[in-house]
């Protein structure tokens, strides 16, 4: 008997299971932020988000057709419902979408903004990775700000129970945004050397601070930091670099780009690349061109101008070595700025996405100067620049105010189209941009645009509302 | 085949003789003594024999040395040497009261059951030929549910869901596999794909917690015990089942010609003020012909293929002597599948050997092993589905190949349009192939040491290995406009993963009966371990110029690798007493103690207790009266079930390391949370009561066995949202919420003879199931289509309620104006009309609704067999009444681009043709009328309740006599056929079994009917 009894403890102790078992993919919350690798890794998480679907990947290039410079035809990525007004709600995806993916981004910087100060590394390292940190959640926030006023800041790690918060007044986050700019712009080098090319820098804080500045109308904060960027030694690339500033040729080299979006072409799992480039294929293969440029956005064009051919493919016209069939387009026309001419190309592609450059600058530049100064010398000459550069001749002088004010609008539409800025700018220029932009759509049929002063601004989402009641009151109109 | 018909032939002629001695007696019942009148009387090895008479007496004259085999249906049969006797007095007892099932750890006699257990033996199943062996329990077992789905060749596995969805995290992941039963093959886990058909001795389900508690945390949705053949004591008993069969798909989804389509399309443009697309030229082209670049053939004729060939051979040897038992088998099947370019080779094998070593210690070694080799197109590198999804939705206007001899790429040229895909059949034959295998092999190890009697000791061992490897090439072609050539279809690019799976079990358990004057006591203990282990790595490479080499060395454009790895373990203490006094009164007591790795250390352990008692009434003295009552029985179980199926690692937050970005050109690595943890996360238990009757009537010749039951699951693992403001991340596994599945079920047996000669079954099951969640904080949509809400059943279709289609543009502008559309989207005649449920004036998300119920409500099943003579006759049906599908097809995405629609659109709305409920057609995206990506909508939820002849088979056994000369001990060949019949009101074109979850009927494989001979040999 006592040999069974052996035999059996034996037994169960050969069986013993180990109920310990963690993953073996991915590490241990605890473990991390240990190292400056960890700050490393982490601080990259942050840009990952940058280079998404809802955010650059294929958002901010095509919120064009939330306004009247492209349509697009595809329902399921609701800029329909979204540009025309109609079935657009706050159970939409779109504002859920962005959302979501904002404070994706913020917490992730969070996350490195709150562990990497308890990392032990070299200080400058460690203070050139918090300012990019500071950096990407400014620019999250300000897009937050620019679509629905009004969001819960977000500056500290929360747990579940905690997560039911109010939101701030928009003020309150934009001189967070402000803050972390500025903290930023102390940290962060001009420059960096080949392997990092792409990380937020100086000039790139300082630029967004400009535009910040723009939207909220602190004019000679704005023009301030305008100057601050121009000091900085950027300039506008010369007319014939104008179209490869959009494609890899390029990308992260140039007196003219400041800040830009990374992506690479086919690399295997794990890749990142820009969706845009993907239409290139599409012009020559397939069915319908997803998103085209607007004959409103065309007709807009002065003659002689070279961003028109650059940026629109239209009839007549050959790309990538084939006449362009505009039966293809629901508009007519192809958008073809950043867009690589190799037909191949199907899937992603290698061009980067271009979010600040001197261009905008000037442009901040001008606004704010006349804002602020009236129809000025250096206004004109920031506008004069980037209509030179385009091959059109200067402004007529002894334009009025408002005069200028027009023309800078329609140059900023024209210079900075599908680069992320248009709808944006429809909104911030207020109602009666936003109607005018909305009635002006007439040429595609059945997609007229229906306004509503509500569409000023998006609504918090509903889903969110739903498990987050604090979120409330939500935007007017909705 | 020309063999099996010359052996036939040739028994058929054979006919032997003897001397004859004259037997005679009575057979009676064995409970009760009355003669049993009808009963059979065979010499064994001979076609002679005769039946008992009135008084239950027979006389019967054969040779000295013979064997009578006495039978009765639903008797067990017994076996009587002649010898010298000329008086056979023989006394059977019913079958059912012997017949022992399989039940958790241990076996059961059936009278002695006291939980909700459905059996199907390998006689029920029969020469029912199964591509895979889940199939066979389909209309058997009451409140068992398989729902198809693809009937891929190689993937075919239906889905199984015993007594309904217990678990809401179903919901949220779409992945069924949360609400699948545990698989046990002889007591080790597996899955149901690795077993040959003919290897299966008999199935168990496990349905209520009583039975199923000794499985603790794997067993909430219930288990499947499958016991495979063993070998008996004789000398080797060789069996050989063969069958071949011609498969063709049950329908064939229908489509519009070119012709129709262009014609639709051209009024989908006008009707959406757009110019039309096709001249009347190209139109004429599409109806007539004359110019072979515009196609006048769909791509079902060439895409399907009809009598598919089948082929399953099946070897098994069994015997032993009083030592040494021993069973092999193997088996083979061929398949190709109604879809061209698919099919798959399976070869099974099977050994277990039983030893017994001394009266003290038994042994044994199991082992069985699998191979499944299965191809499909790789068709754009998204395989079969997408190839016939692709067949539904394009638009069939070009040809196949161009006069020069090359596939369309897809161009039409006259008209300068394109539909941007190679000929879908072009892609499927010439685009490269994906291939999968799998290995699985399963070693079992037992010991058995018995000191005492009915003391056993038992410690067995186990390793379920399965090894998926899995290769996927898609080759360049060369295509054709009509005009030039070019290359398409990528770069050549090759795949090749594996993923490797390892569970390691090891189990001890000790039993002890003892029987006390008329109370018998049992009582088993057990300890059980079990540690699973995943490791997954695929690599892939660019720029293969043709398909000569397909292997990772053949190129080196885009080279790519990744890999990774998983864990689970679970360690478990279970223990179960039962009591039977004088076989009247049953009680059971189940309890198990388990540990699983997925949950943190303040929760990992959980209890699962269950008990059980029943009642044999029949055996008390006020019955006996009613001789017509055999059996009575009622019984009555609670328990409490686990669900451990929330991933791995629920509790503990981790930090993900593929969250790249590009810097200075080059991807570098980025790190971030993606999910968040809950390291108090616990079981989700469901609770099952049920009350259940069987009994037995009429001399064993009905029985009935119903159940009623309640199960609910508690503290239900789910991933409540959280708000985005955390971070968009992943909710963390919570415990909340309650559901509730109800039900009755009820089969039934009828066994019956007409003379001797002629006997037949009847036998039938009905399975009734509410599904209902009890409660639930917060209600989730998913694919904004499916609704789990408190007070509704899980999944509920939620969308818009149709009323109608406007009759004019001034109606429709009316409701427009009123914004009593959704969205207030533009209207016209031949729109929907949208259902303002809330009366608030406006169409909008909140007049939604629950408009269907995708849970299968009740499944019914009928077998009927009759044998005559040598000849048997079989014929299974199968059901389902009540359940819900969105209809996939139905407008598809409104003629977009080149998508087709299906032949119900030719009686769309026109001015001219009003009296329809199909809408009118409009190009691009249309809210009202397009289910693309909008919500449900009420006109798409489809009845998928169907009858279906799943099975029938006449079959015929040539008389031993014929063949004994050759060695054989039994021969049958036999014909079938599976899914000959079925009534259903599903879209037509479409077979009910495809839709897998609640909207995907346009893309699954479809099912085959088929047309099967075969022949069973032994010798």
């Amino acid at each position: 008997m006592k040999k069974y009894i052996a035999f059996i403890l034996t037994a169960l102790c050969l069986g013993c299971a180990d109920l310990e078992r963690y993953p073996l993919n991915s590490i241990g919350a605890p473990e991390f932020w240990a190292t400056s690798d960890d700050a490393t890794l982490g601080i990259n998480g942050v840009y990952n988000v940058l280079a998404h679907n809802h955010m650059y990947r294929d958002f901010m290039r095509h919120s064009d057709a939330l306004a009247d410079n492209a349509y697009s035809q595809y329902s399921f990525n609701y800029y329909l419902e979204i540009s025309e007004g109609r079935g657009f709600d706050a159970s939409s995806v779109w504002p859920w979408n962005f959302w979501k993916k904002s404070y994706e981004g913020i917490v992730r910087a969070n996350e490195v903004l709150l562990n990497v100060p308890e990392i032990t590394m070299a200080e400058n390292t460690k203070n050139r990775i918090l300012g990019e940190a500071s950096f990407l959640r400014a620019l999250f926030y300000f897009h937050l700000t620019n679509l629905y006023g009004d969001v819960p800041l977000i500056l500290s790690k929360q747990t579940v129970e905690e997560s039911l918060v109010p939101r701030n007044p928009k003020a309150e986050v934009v001189a967070q945004i402000i803050a972390d700019l500025d903290f930023a712009i102390n940290n962060l080098p001009p420059s960096y050397g080949p392997s990092d090319l792409g990380r937020a820098t100086k000039g790139a804080a300082t630029a967004l601070k400009s535009r910040v500045y723009l939207y909220n109308k602190q004019y000679s904060e704005a023009i301030q930091a305008a100057n601050q960027v121009k000091a900085l030694g950027y300039d506008l690339l010369p007319s014939g670099s104008y179209k490869d500033m959009f494609l890899p040729a390029l990308e992260n080299n140039s007196t003219e780009s400041i800040f830009e979006v990374q992506f690479l072409g086919k690399t295997g799992t794990g890749g990142v690349g820009s969706a845009f480039n993907a239409s290139s294929g599409a012009i020559q293969a397939f069915g319908d061109v997803p998103y085209s440029p607007l004959q409103e956005l065309v007709d807009v064009y002065e003659t002689g101008d070279i961003r028109k051919d650059i940026t629109v493919l239209q009839p007549g016209q050959s790309f990538a070595g084939e006449e362009f069939n505009p039966i293809r387009s629901q508009t007519g026309f192809a958008l073809i700025k950043g867009v690589i001419e190799d037909p191949t190309i199907t899937d992603d592609g290698d061009a980067n996405f271009v979010v600040i450059r001197y261009a905008e600058v000037l442009l901040n530049l001008a606004e704010a100067e006349n804002e602020l100064n009236g129809p000025t010398t250096i206004a004109y000459d920031a506008v004069n620049q980037i209509r030179n550069r385009a091959g059109l001749d200067d402004l007529p002088t002894g334009l009025t105010k408002d005069q200028l004010r027009t023309a800078i609008k329609k140059e900023r539409r024209l210079e900075l189209a599908f680069e992320g800025h248009y709808y944006f700018d429809i909104l911030r220029y207020g109602a009666s941009d936003l109607q005018a932009s909305m009635e002006n759509v007439t040429s595609v049929t059945g997609h007229e645009r229906v306004y509503d002063p509500k569409l000023l601004m998006w609504p918090v989402p509903q889903n969110e509302i739903n498990i987050d009641e604090n979120l409330l009151p939500q935007n007017t109109g909705w | 085949m020309k063999k099996l018909f010359t052996l036939i032939a040739f028994f058929v002629v054979s006919i032997t003789f003897a001397q004859n001695v004259t037997i005679t007696g009575t057979v009676t019942d064995g409970e009760s003594g009355e003669p049993l009148p009808g009963a059979n009387i065979l010499v064994k090895g001979r076609a002679s024999g005769t039946i008992t008479d009135m008084d239950g007496k027979y006389s019967l004259s054969v040779s000295e040395g013979a064997t009578l085999v006495f039978s009765f249906i639903g008797y067990t049969s017994q076996e009587v040497a002649v010898g010298s006797k000329n008086v056979i007095d023989v006394a059977l007892t019913g079958s059912s009261l012997d017949e022992v099932i399989v039940v958790g750890y241990g076996t059961q006699k059936k009278k002695n059951l006291t939980g909700a257990v459905g059996t199907l033996s390998s006689e029920d199943i029969g020469s029912q030929s199964v591509t895979s062996a889940a199939n066979a329990l389909s209309g058997r077992v009451s409140g068992v549910q398989l729902i198809q789905g693809s009937a891929q060749p190689g993937n075919d596995a239906p889905t199984i869901q015993i007594r309904g969805i217990g678990t809401v995290r179903t919901s949220v992941d779409g992945q069924n596999s949360d609400s699948a039963p545990l698989v046990l093959v002889d007591g080790v886990q597996s899955t149901l794909n690795d077993v040959h058909p003919n290897d299966i001795e008999s199935f168990s389900v496990l349905k209520d917690a009583a039975s199923a508690a000794i499985y603790g945390a794997r067993a909430a949705n219930g288990v499947i015990l499958v016991t495979t053949k063993r070998g008996k004591s004789g000398k080797p008993k060789v069996s050989i089942n063969s069958y071949i069969a011609f498969q063709n798909a049950t329908t064939t989804p229908s489509m519009l010609s070119s012709y129709d389509f262009a014609r639709l399309k051209n009024e989908a443009q006008t009707n959406t003020g757009r110019p039309e697309v096709y001249t009347q030229e190209e139109l004429d082209l599409f109806l007539n012909g004359g110019d072979t670049r515009y196609s006048r053939t769909g791509f079902f004729d060439e895409g399907y293929r009809t009598g598919a060939p089948l082929q399953n051979h099946y070897f098994s040897v069994t015997g032993g002597t009083e030592y040494v038992k021993y069973m092999f088998s193997a088996g083979y099947q061929d398949q190709e599948g109604v879809v061209i370019e698919t099919n798959s080779k399976r070869y099974n094998f099977r050994s277990n050997v039983d030893v017994k070593v001394s009266d003290m210690v038994r042994t044994g070694f199991n082992i069985s092993g699998s191979l499944t080799d299965s191809n499909e197109p790789n068709y754009g590198g998204l395989g079969v589905t997408q190839f016939i999804r692709d067949m539904i939705r394009k638009a069939p206007l070009n040809p196949l190949r161009y006069d020069n001899g090359y596939i369309s790429s897809g161009n039409v040229v006259l008209a300068g349009r394109t539909d941007g895909a190679i000929h879908p059949i072009g892609l499927a034959t010439e685009g490269g192939n994906d291939n999968t295998k799998y290995y699985r092999a399963t070693p079992n190890l037992y010991f058995e040491l018995e000191p005492v009697k009915d003391m056993v000791f038992r410690a067995n061992g186990s390793v379920y290995v399965q090894d998926r490897k899995q290769s996927f090439f898609r080759s360049k072609m060369t295509v054709s406009d009509g005009e030039g050539i070019t290359t398409a279809n990528g770069l050549g690019e090759y795949r090749e993963t594996d993923l490797l799976s390892t569970t390691s079990t090891f189990e001890l358990t000790g039993r002890y009966n003892k029987t006390l004057g008329k109370s018998t006591l049992g009582g088993m203990l057990g300890y059980t371990s079990q540690a699973y282990r995943q490791d997954f790595l695929s690599a892939s490479n660019e720029g293969y110029n043709n398909s000569l080499i397909t292997e990772l060395e053949g190129a080196s454009l885009n080279p790519s690798v990744t890999g990774n790895a998983s864990e689970w373990a679970l360690e478990s203490f279970f223990g179960r007493v039962n009591y039977d006094y004088e076989g009247k009164y049953l009680a059971e007591f189940n309890v198990r103690y388990d540990g699983s790795s997925r949950f943190g250390e303040n929760n990992r352990f959980g209890t699962f207790p269950s008990f059980s008692v029943g009642w044999n009434m029949a055996k008390e003295d006020f019955m006996s009266s009613l001789k017509d009552v055999n059996e009575l029985k009622l019984r009555a179980s609670w328990g409490q079930l686990g669900n451990q199926n929330i991933g791995n690692y629920p509790s503990i937050a981790t930090i993900n390391l593929d969250q790249p970005y590009v810097f200075g050109n080059s991807l570098v690595g980025g790190a971030a949370a993606r999910a968040l943890a809950n390291p108090n996360v616990k079981w989700e238990t469901t609770q099952t009561s049920d009350i259940g009757l069987d009994a037995t009537l009429f001399n064993y010749k009905l029985s009935l066995t119903a159940d009623y039951y309640v199960r609910k699951s508690l503290d239900v693992l789910l991933s409540p949202p959280v708000v985005a403001t955390l971070g968009n991340l992943t909710p963390p596994v919570q415990n909340q919420g309650e559901v509730e599945n109800r039900g009755y079920e009820f089969s039934l047996n009828y066994y019956g003879n007409i003379g001797s000669e002629f006997q037949y079954s009847v036998s039938g099951n009905w399975s009734h199931n509410d599904n209902k969640v009890l409660k639930l904080d917060e209600e989730f949509l998913s694919a904004n289509k499916v609704l789990t809400k408190e007070g509704y059943p899980i999944n509920s279709f939620y969308g818009h309620v149709i009323t109608g289609i406007f009759q004019s543009d001034a109606e429709a502008q009316d409701a427009e104006t009123f914004g009593a559309q959704p969205g207030g989207s533009l209207v016209s005649a031949g729109d929907y009309i949208y259902e303002d449920t809330n009366g608030d004036g406006v169409v909008n998300s909140d007049d939604r609704v629950i408009i269907g119920n995708p849970n299968i409500r009740n499944t019914f099943g009928m077998t009927l067999t009759a044998d005559y003579k040598g000849f048997n006759f079989r014929v299974l049906f199968q059901g389902v009444l009540g359940r819900d599908v969105e209809n996939g097809v139905y407008g598809t995405d409104g003629l977009r681009d080149y998508s087709n629609l299906t032949t119900a659109f030719l009686d769309r709305w026109t001015p001219e043709n009003t009296d329809t409920d199909i809408p009118r057609v409009a190009t691009g995206y249309k809210y009202n009328n397009s289910l693309f990506v909008g919500p449900a909508i009420s006109s798409a939820i489809v009845d998928a309740s169907y009858l279906r002849m799943k099975h029938i088979e006449l079959g015929y056994t040539i008389p031993v006599e014929t063949i004994s000369k050759l060695g054989l001990s039994n021969a049958r060949v036999y014909v079938s056929g599976q899914n000959l019949l079925t009534f259903t009101k599903f879209v037509e074109g479409y077979d009910p079994e495809d839709a897998m979850t609640f909207n995907n009927v346009n893309d699954s494989y479809p099912q085959a009917k088929s047309f099967t001979m075969g022949v069973n040999l032994s010798f």
